[in-house]
């Protein structure tokens, strides 16, 4: 599968097939036609959290205050577990 | 003289039983008899066992359903209180009528493991409707709970009934876990390998724990999980529903009512090191577990 190509414009959201429960901060996401469970951190729970029809840029900007980090870390972080999750088929970008 | 032909009756013999956490009342016409196989004989008494649910089954047979192609996945899909369970050589519609109240429709094949086959399937849904779930575990008993071992197939947890060198099997492949009164229960199910134990009692019991089976290297370790890895490992050895994400929200609920309230463990194990102490240890020590997330049984129940 080609690598998703990402700009902070794109909006993000949920995959339809796709169900989770948060427990202490922590995400558990199950891609349910790959059959796939994943764990996600505080910052990865957060993000699919977010993940609502947002674009990536609004998702660094408050990564940005709630974690305290400067925004081209959070841009940065959010980019990179964002591709990831597109690839594990839990993201869409649309 | 001619007499008048009258055509016969139709014979309806019930037949009443509880598995899997759910009493069954089977209705049946015609004179195809019900016969469960071997391995589902495991409770047949009705009435005097926590069951989560009762269901009121009305069969009739269909040949056509021989014919069907496939394997044993239960596949199912709720919507309001109907769902459509289907398995080889079954097909069924359930309409759930109050909480713990079910009656079915079923056809079945003329084979006789449909009767088996529905069973499970039935049990298996009505279970999950009702704030439970079926994990892929084996099961034993020691100081009259269940422990349960979890885990893929190769985990090891055939190998870690075996070393429960005091125990008595409980659940061999499968066992279904349910809220009732207080605390949560488990049914074993039929199927899997054999275990080296005298059987326990044909009973539902208690559940004390859960252990999601490793193999170890450097001895016996049990190490408590936190909420989240409790939840991914329940998850990870739930019966996969086959349906939306209805379904697989209300799965994760019941994983997580689960989590908050029986404690749940890693467990690496290596051979020949007996596991009766490690279990009953462990047991005792959890006793006073305390629920971290209670709200979350509500709403696996309420649903």
């Amino acid at each position: 599968m080609t690598e998703p190509v990402i700009n902070e414009a794109l909006p993000v959201r949920q995959a339809d097939r796709t169900a989770a429960r948060v427990i202490d901060g922590k995400a558990v996401v199950i891609v349910i036609d790959r059959q796939k469970l994943h764990t996600l951190n505080a910052v990865g729970t957060r993000i699919w959290e977010l993940a609502d029809g947002r674009r990536l840029g609004d998702i660094a900007d408050i990564l940005q205050e709630e974690f305290e980090v400067d925004r081209t870390t959070a841009l940065s972080d959010a980019t990179r577990f964002v591709a990831e999750m597109v690839q594990l088929g839990a993201v869409e970008l649309k | 003289m001619q007499t008048a032909t009258r055509s016969p009756a139709l014979a309806l013999d019930s037949e009443c039983y509880s598995y899997g956490g759910v009493g069954f009342e089977i209705l049946q016409a015609g004179s195809h008899g019900w016969e469960l196989g071997a391995d589902h004989q495991l409770f047949v008494s009705r009435g005097t066992e926590p069951t989560c649910a009762q269901v009121r089954v009305a069969v009739t047979v269909d040949p056509s359903l021989d014919l069907q192609a496939g394997d044993r996945t239960i596949d199912w899909r709720w919507e309001g209180d109907h769902a459509l369970v289907r398995t080889i050589g079954v097909s069924a519609h359930l309409q759930r009528v109050a909480p713990g109240s079910y009656v079915a429709a079923a056809r079945v094949g003329t084979r006789r493991a449909a009767e088996s086959s529905l069973t499970t399937a039935l049990s298996g849904v009505i279970v999950g409707r009702e704030g439970g779930l079926v994990l892929h575990a084996a099961g034993v008993v020691v100081d009259g709970a269940a422990v349960l071992f979890i885990g893929p197939s190769g985990a090891g947890k055939t190998t870690a009934s075996n070393h429960t060198a005091a125990g008595r099997w409980h659940a061999r492949d499968r066992a279904a876990i349910y809220p009732f009164g207080n605390g949560w229960w488990t049914w074993g199910m039929a199927g899997g390998d054999d275990i080296h134990l005298p059987r326990a009692e044909k009973r539902t019991y208690p559940l004390a724990g859960v252990m999601r089976v490793r193999r170890g290297h450097r001895g016996v370790t049990v190490t408590d999980l936190d909420a989240t890895k409790s939840l991914y490992v329940l998850r990870e050895s739930a019966q996969w529903a086959q349906a939306g994400v209805d379904e697989e929200g209300r799965l994760l609920d019941a994983c997580m009512a689960v989590a908050s309230a029986v404690p749940v463990a890693e467990l690496h194990s290596v051979l020949d090191h007996d596991l009766t102490s490690t279990l009953s240890e462990w047991s005792r020590r959890r006793r006073n577990f305390v629920s971290a997330t209670g709200a979350s049984v509500d709403r696996a129940r309420n649903k």
